[in-house]
């Protein structure tokens, strides 16, 4: 009872990713891991070299282990246990450290104490462990600072490995390959066809009689052509042998028939029930893709997978239509097969199956040396691709350095090594191939040979030996296509296993389960101590607090990479933040219902994304239901009217893939225009008028005045002329807010935003000065 | 300096050009807790921070010295004009900033569902890694240097994947690119 009650204590407050038998090798050190209050493994000492690292802190001081880990596996057990030694142990009086950094090298990373404002080199791990240091540091920072851990801190996320097995997940989807069960994914594959089984049971139903036909067939055509007909043995009259003849033509085209009838029949409904179930299963796969963040989407790995949903979905295509349906009728045609050889003789039929482990074992290794060669072949095309598609991108370029005998050098080249590959794979399937056909010829030579003596022995009719060799040919085709159709099992299951994590991948930013819907929604801004980063140790936000009142405009000045952008993804929610609050009138954002909050949100960004459609219906986009008045109000206030006119089909000009192209000025006056018929509370304009040229913007910012009227507006600006009208005004700087007031007050304060538009001012002098110069320049010369 | 046109010209102009620091102007040490410092003329920099501008083609040319805000402190034109002490320093100081787990044999690698692990000796030490997607983790450059990215975002090096042991080769073939 006790020891179960310590145990509860314990797990309560170790958070983090310690071992058992870590902890107790620091147990026999005679430190209390029952007090640690955060712990984490390293894997390098501070010289870079590998090897176990533990991390840990309780109240009294900072402890870093180094060891040696070795796996060793018991008998009875599944999976390997690691066996620990420690190498050494040093302690930091927890009133020493000041603050814990990380540094980010190339492939490394550095944990760093500073101690009365000297910094020490702690330990080093690798680039892989930066998020869970950086977690271990910020603990450790919080409560150097007497502060309470972060939220997101007090959860540690241990699960970044399999519970089973102990493997590393290889993404975020925490699905662990070794322990997934297959069965479970084929279950679900075979999920797909619910809602046809009768039309498979049916399938399956002419498939096996089809089979049986064709088994069949042989036994007349050949043996009863044999053995009663042709046989000169036979005592019947000539007359009753041609009567017998036409009786079995008759038969063999029946069967023929009727095998044909029953393969119309089922091919027939499989082409009906095929593409079926390959639109739900993509209708499946879109569905969960809207549903995923654009974290989701813009992170490495899962924008990869993305890319490979085709490719997936077409491997499954052609399995479930070339592979799958066919798999019962094989296993039918070859088991009946075998049936016959066996009642024709089990004696020959033995005697074929011991020749046959050669024949595998030859095509097995043919095989292995082909995938390679037909592996390199195709990445040495790839690579031939992947150059074309540079040279044909990148012609402007080329032509401009004329760089042409260049890049032909390079295409030569690499078309060189196309076809030694092909050349390769030629020369080794003229050896390999003729080579096997030889040794089939000669086993079944030997068979023929054996039967032939079974013949003159009389165990058995020449017209049942002729048999038995056509069953022989015949029998390759099951084996042929149970030898591929396992390789491409495999894959589609690999492949259905990456559909289903994207259908099972659970969206990191969630709604609430009851949102709160406000009403009034009014608009009113607050982010207090807000901190971001896209990737662990790499801060993007550093506590930053601003405030946009309901109604007024915000403006949001810095340098490219300030993190300005950054704050309105976090605005519309498209990110959470790691630390801090953003409040709209008061309510945390995330207690906000997604509908009210992205209807009540509307943001013109840098990148604007045109879709496929007329110019009326991309304006139209976040408003579906509004007139062509009040389409033609809306390009009005985002100044585009003119130049949508101008065009030859003006509002109904087909315009994204494939359609007319418009300049990036134009493009960001259709978004505009987009946003300002959603008719937001909030207004976020990400440069929103970065490409256009000043008189244009002057007469967007008209007509946004306008709007401006019981709306929040953000806009987030480097040209600062942009923000001439902004109610107050935010200096961003390295992901931290610098200044902050309204314009007047800031030129006053004559800080970084006075330095800015300084320069920016002068610079807009500068430009004109030099162009009156040339002018005058221009008019000399025409004298 | 007054902020004019004319004097955030001649900043830019002279961010533009690149003056190689005389090695002999230029001594390195440790500080007391093991980070590199630099004392160039009158200045003592307590730490400094080493970066290679060409890491690969020519790692002991092009050497850039920053203080740790990211400024320009010294650029040494090439390592080996510096004296044998000072280059001891450096060469530590970059050997620490730019390790390179290099793979020196590849033992085995497997292939389940979509996830590839690696059975790798990294010197004389065992690394078991998984790594996603090959055809994006997998890069092998043009001069036959090979780079491995496993899924927490650690990168392994081949530096010449010819020179490897046959058996290697024989393992990785199947999934370079």
């Amino acid at each position: 009872m006790k020891h179960k009650k310590r145990k509860d204590a314990a797990k309560a407050k170790r958070r983090g990713t310690l071992p058992k038998n870590v902890l107790n090798l620091l147990e026999s050190q005679n430190l209390r891991t029952d007090d640690f209050i955060f712990s984490a493994v390293g894997d390098m000492d501070n010289d870079g070299n590998y090897c176990a690292n533990w991390l840990a802190f309780d109240d009294k001081g900072l402890y870093i282990a180094f060891g040696t880990e070795e796996t060793v596996k018991k008998k009875k057990r599944k999976f390997p246990e690691a066996a620990v030694k420690l190498t050494g142990l040093s302690a930091l009086p927890l009133e020493d450290v000041e603050e814990l950094k990380i540094e980010r090298y190339v492939t490394t990373g550095r944990l760093i104490a500073v101690e009365k404002g000297e910094e020490r080199p702690l330990t080093r791990f690798s680039i892989g462990k930066t998020g869970d240091i950086q977690k271990f540091a910020d603990c450790f920072n919080a409560k150097i600072n007497g502060k309470a851990l972060a939220s997101w801190l007090t959860v540690f996320d241990d699960t970044l490995y399999c519970p089973k097995c102990g493997e590393r997940y290889p993404d975020s989807r925490k699905v662990c390959p070794n322990c997934v069960k297959k069965s479970s994914t084929i279950k679900r594959l075979f999920g797909f066809f619910n809602g046809f089984l009768p039309q498979m049971g049916l399938i399956l139903l002419l498939q096996i009689i089809a089979s049986c036909f064709g088994v069949i067939l042989p036994k007349f055509s050949t043996e009863m052509l044999f053995d009663d007909v042709l046989n000169a043995d036979n005592p019947d009259s000539s007359e009753a042998k041609l009567a017998a003849l036409g009786v079995l033509v008759l038969m063999l085209i029946g069967i023929r028939v009727a095998d044909l009838l029953f393969r119309l029949g089922f091919e027939w409904i499989l082409t009906g029930v095929m593409p079926k179930m390959i639109y739900n299963i993509k209708v499946q796969i879109f569905t969960s893709m809207q549903r995923l963040t654009v974290g989701f989407y813009s992170s490495k790995q899962t924008g990869q997978l993305m890319d490979r949903v085709t490719g997936d979905a077409n491997n499954i295509y052609w399995f479930f239509v070339d592979g799958a349906p066919f798999i019962v009728m094989n296993a039918v045609r070859m088991i009946g097969i075998l049936l016959l050889m066996f009642l024709i003789s089990w004696k020959l039929s033995l005697l074929t199956l011991l020749l046959l482990p050669p024949i595998v074992a030859l095509a097995v290794f043919g095989d292995s040396i082909f995938r390679r060669l037909h592996h390199r072949i195709w990445a040495q095309n790839a690579r031939m691709t992947s150059m074309l598609s540079d040279n044909i991108n990148g012609q402007r370029v080329i032509k401009a350095f004329s760089r042409e005998n260049a890049e032909l050098e390079r295409f030569s080249t690499i078309s060189r090594n196309v076809r030694d590959a092909q050349l390769e794979q030629a020369n080794k399937e003229n050896t390999l191939f003729p080579l096997m056909t030889a040794l089939v010829l000669i086993l079944s030579t030997f068979v023929l040979v054996v039967g032939a003596r079974f013949v003159i022995g009389g165990e058995i009719t020449i017209g049942q030996l002729l048999t038995y060799t056509v069953y022989l040919t015949m029998i390759q085709g099951p084996i042929e296509f149970f030898m591929w159709v396992f390789n491409w099992w495999a894959r589609a299951v690999d492949s259905a296993q990456r559909l289903f994590e994207i259908i099972d991948a659970k969206p990191d930013i969630t709604e609430q389960d009851n949102p709160t819907i406000l009403n009034p929604f009014r608009g009113d801004i607050e982010i207090s101590e807000l901190e971001f980063e896209y990737e662990p140790a790499v801060p993007i936000i550093k506590k930053i607090s601003l405030r946009a009142e309901a109604g007024k405009m915000l403006g949001i000045v810095g340098k490219t990479g300030a993190g300005k952008s950054t704050i309105a993804n976090l605005i519309s929610r498209l990110y959470d933040p790691k630390a801090g609050v953003i409040r709209i009138d008061g309510t945390d954002i995330k207690e906000l219902s997604f509908a009210q909050l992205r209807k009540n949100i509307g943001l013109v960004s840098q990148d604007i994304y045109l879709f496929t459609g007329t110019i009326a219906d991309n304006i139209r986009y976040a408003n579906i239901g509004a007139s062509y008045s009040e389409v033609i109000a809306a390009a009005k206030a985002a100044s585009a009217h003119d130049f949508i006119l101008k065009l030859p089909d003006a509002y109904e000009t087909r315009v994204g893939n494939g359609g007319q192209s418009l300049s990036g000025g134009e493009k960001q006056r259709i978004s505009i225009a987009r946003a300002v018929l959603q008719n937001p509370k909030i207004l976020i304009l990400d440069e929103a008028t970065a490409a256009m040229d000043t008189a244009t913007e002057r007469s967007i910012q008209e007509s946004l005045r306008q709007l401006k009227a019981g709306r929040t507006t953000i806009a987030i600006a480097h040209r600062l002329s942009t923000l001439r009208d902004a109610d107050y005004l935010a200096v961003v700087d390295d992901g931290t807010l610098v200044e902050y007031g309204t314009f007047a007050g800031l030129i006053q304060q004559k800080g970084a935003f006075y330095k800015q538009y300084k320069i920016q001012s002068q610079s807009l002098a500068a430009v004109s000065i030099i162009g009156e110069e040339s002018t005058v320049q221009a008019d000399k010369t025409d004298e | 300096m007054s902020l004019t046109i004319e004097n955030l010209e001649k900043e830019n102009t002279k961010k533009m050009e690149t003056t190689f620091t005389d090695p002999a102007a230029c001594v390195f040490f440790k500080n007391p807790n093991g980070f590199l410092g630099l004392t160039i003329g009158d200045a003592v920099h307590k730490r400094v921070q080493l970066r290679r501008a060409l890491p690969f083609s020519a790692p002991a040319k092009y050497v850039f010295v920053l203080d740790m805000d990211d400024k320009e402190l010294a650029v040494l034109e090439d390592l080996a004009a510096l004296n044998a002490e000072n280059r001891a320093l450096v060469d530590e100081e970059l050997a620490m900033r730019y390790y390179y787990p290099e793979i020196t044999q590849i033992k085995s690698v497997k292939d389940k569902n979509g996830a590839h692990y690696f059975e790798l000796m990294i010197g004389s030490v065992k690394k078991n890694i998984a790594v996603k997607d090959l055809s994006k983790n997998l890069k092998q450059l043009e001069n036959n240097t090979v780079i491995i990215i496993d899924v927490d975002g650690n990168r392994y090096f081949i530096r010449d994947v010819l020179k490897v042991q046959r058996k290697s080769l024989r393992a990785l073939e199947p999934y370079l690119y």
